[in-house]
């Protein structure tokens, strides 16, 4: 948990700055308690996919978000479409949309679908 | 403090393709003094209203690229349903449908995509629109004019 928060903290203000919406700032003391939920519930999710480190087995080579190749050992977050990205990188982006950025493909339903399945 | 402190990687990698790989019909130039603001032409593309035509826009990246999108305006006056007189460009992918997957390179690609297939369906500037769907020949001879072609 710790991570994620200092993640989205803003270095310039004393406050942290999250994302309503992708294009949507504020700080975390303007949050109305609903949006409050649903930074929190979103975080928890984001807990939930897999992380690893690259181990270069991956046809992947390059994280799209810093257009960086991806080095062994880099730690990278699995999404359930199978797009990996830096875990940093990818975490900055789902906590402003749950969305894949390569397919486009909501998380969410990705990863309940995916509980369904391993429930059958 | 130089202009390309701070500026990440990524920013410098897409401009060096940029310059490396152009696109045909596209040029997009960092300005010296700002490595994050961009002077791009886009020509007309070929058996569009908008052949012979060259436009010039501008292209900001805020400090939050590439979580957020770049903004791009028109500088040239338009005549289309999806730009309005201030240069300001409706195209989904500028808003709610940005992937920081997404680049300079396509972003620019999709605006020159937008030349040549208009849509007055989801307008900007209401009157263009209406005057595409009404009368597509009257609106194409308008954007001709404003072009200064004939």
């Amino acid at each position: 948990m710790d991570e994620l928060f200092v993640l989205h903290l803003n270095f310039q203000e004393d406050a942290p700055v999250y994302h309503v919406t992708p294009a949507q700032r504020r700080s975390v003391n303007q949050l109305s308690e609903e949006e409050q939920i649903k930074i929190a519930k979103r975080i928890g999710l984001i807990q939930h996919l897999p992380t690893g480190q690259y181990d270069g087995s991956k046809k992947i080579r390059e994280c799209v978000i810093c257009m960086l190749d991806f080095q062994i050992g880099d730690p990278v977050r699995f999404l359930p479409c199978m797009h990996i990205y830096h875990t940093k990188c990818i975490d900055d982006w789902l906590m402003r949309s749950f969305t894949c950025p390569s397919c486009l493909e909501p998380v969410e339903a990705a990863l309940l679908s995916s509980y369904d399945d391993g429930a059958q | 403090m130089s202009t390309s402190a701070g500026l990440p990687r990524r920013i410098l990698k897409e401009t060096q393709r940029l310059m490396a790989e152009p696109v045909a019909g596209i040029s997009a130039i960092p300005a010296e003094d700002n490595a994050r603001y961009f002077h791009v032409e886009i020509t007309g593309p070929k058996d569009s209203p908008f052949e012979g035509g060259i436009f010039k826009l501008e292209l900001f990246l805020p400090e939050e690229y590439p979580m957020a999108a770049p903004k791009v305006r028109f500088v040239t006056k338009i005549y289309h349903p999806n730009i309005d007189k201030l240069g300001r460009i409706c195209l989904d992918i500028l808003k709610d449908k940005w992937s920081p997957a997404l680049q300079i390179r396509t972003v620019l690609l999709s605006i020159q995509a937008l030349l040549s297939a208009p849509n007055p369906d989801d307008p900007l500037a209401n009157d263009v629109a209406e005057q595409w769907k009404v009368n597509e020949l009257a609106a194409i001879n308008k954007v001709l004019t404003v072009l200064d072609m004939i």
